[in-house]
């Protein structure tokens, strides 16, 4: 009988060690290694950081990088998106930190952060239509990447190298080396010779290739 | 800006941007609590709106219709539900609405309470659909909106909201709320066609305009 209840106070006293535990973390209070750990080490940084000390505000950001790039990679499609959002989140701390009140829990207001850039992120991400579309009709380059989809970034700096160029040539590439005309097509739509058309797809070109190095 | 992990050149990029947001970093001013920032907007708003209804002349009829119960509640609805909008803005300015996000419901809850008044009130009593041109309304409706327009905006443009498009509906219920009010007091006609053809539609104008433009306007 008094082996039961030794039992029965053990266990209990496991499930209120457990409850603490869990609530301690969530709010923050956790300890690691004897030390503040999470959401109230934070919100002592974010105060210092508040007050312009450099030091604190860069030990902050860097905690945060980490923290926002493993709460992220289980939620995402494409790993590259990680740190782009996660660089939109810090810089999304470093323009909102006048909001943050040290009276208050920091991981609320981190995570409001964290949930609107992802948003906002996904969905300018989806509105640009026209990079899926060019990703589909391209059928080499989408088998590649549904395989690798790292060389999702690649794409995304042959887009961004594309929209530097200027507007004729950027079109003649476009025209002749994505969606697959001709250069006589392509000098009758723009209303130049079929040469100037070469002329400036080659240059075109050679400025992709010093662009992407 | 994109980087993989594993590789040391690709991870520098997110160094870079700590460093330099560290370089960036100054002694910030914390902003007050969303209470402390409602309290100007809502003395301001009260006086201009004192001013206003003075300048552009009380309804003769008031005596009278402050002992009408239906106009005594229609008044305080308006009057709660402008100063939860307006508190509701304050709260919104911060990222994570400090936990509060139920508050939302109050302001909403009551402008609903107010468009059923309204249907009701034009379901029940006779009006006569009027003719739309520019009334003198709509120039009284943008001068009582102005001033506390422009204030709970530059409120809004200090904070950093997370819900732009809520943001800019409590805006506009806050302003429109305070123009409601206004034209109430000045305006002496009670028809309900009036009302809405007048009184309401530059509003609800706003409110289109403040829905298209609210997330570009509190984007961040």
């Amino acid at each position: 009988m008094f082996a039961l209840n030794v039992g029965v106070k053990i266990r209990c006293y496991a499930k209120v060690a457990l409850i603490t535990k869990m609530a301690r973390m969530k709010s923050g209070l956790f300890k690691h290694n004897g030390e503040l750990s999470g959401g109230r080490l934070w919100q002592e940084l974010a105060e210092k950081a508040q007050g312009g000390d450099k030091r604190a505000y860069s030990h902050l950001l860097k905690d945060l990088s980490v923290y926002v790039r493993r709460y992220l990679v289980g939620q995402l499609a494409n790993p590259d998106w990680v740190d782009d959002i996660t660089q939109d989140v810090l810089i999304s701390v470093h323009k909102s930190l006048h909001t943050y009140s040290s009276d208050r829990a920091f991981m609320p207001w981190l995570h409001a952060i964290i949930q609107f850039r992802k948003t906002d992120f996904l969905r300018k991400h989806y509105k640009v239509r026209k990079t899926k579309e060019s990703v589909k009709e391209n059928r080499d380059i989408f088998d590649q990447n549904v395989t690798n989809p790292v060389g999702m970034g690649e794409i995304r700096d042959i887009e961004a190298a594309l929209r530097e160029l200027p507007e004729k040539q950027r079109i003649i590439v476009e025209d002749m080396k994505i969606h697959g005309y001709s250069a006589k097509e392509v000098a009758k739509k723009l209303g130049m010779t079929d040469t100037a058309v070469k002329v400036s797809a080659h240059r075109a070109i050679n400025k992709l290739k010093d662009k992407l190095g | 800006m994109s980087s993989t992990k594993g590789s040391k050149d690709e991870v520098q990029p997110t160094e870079c941007l700590i460093d330099s947001l560290c370089n960036e970093l100054t002694c910030i001013k914390v902003m007050r609590h969303p209470l402390y920032r409602l309290v100007p907007w809502v003395i301001i708003a009260a006086v201009y709106l004192a001013v206003s209804v003075g300048y552009l002349g009380i309804r003769p009829d008031i005596h009278e219709k402050v002992h009408s119960s239906s106009f005594i509640f229609e008044i305080s609805l308006i009057i709660v539900m402008t100063v939860e909008a307006a508190m509701c803005s304050q709260w919104l300015c911060v990222p994570d609405m400090r936990d509060q996000k139920w508050m939302l419901a109050v302001p909403l809850s009551l402008f609903a309470v107010f468009v059923m008044w309204t249907v009701a009130r034009l379901s029940v009593e006779s009006f006569a659909v009027p003719y739309l041109h520019w009334h003198t309304c709509y120039t009284s409706a943008i001068i009582f909106g102005a001033i506390p327009g422009l204030v709970i905006f530059f409120l809004s443009m200090c904070g950093k909201t997370t819900q732009p498009f809520m943001l800019s509906a409590m805006n506009t219920l806050a302003i429109g709320g305070v123009g409601y009010l206004g034209l109430r007091l000045t305006c002496r006609s009670d028809d309900i066609g009036h009302i809405c053809s007048f009184h309401i539609l530059p509003y609800i104008l706003l409110a289109f305009a403040a829905s298209v433009m609210g997330r570009k306007i509190y984007r961040w």
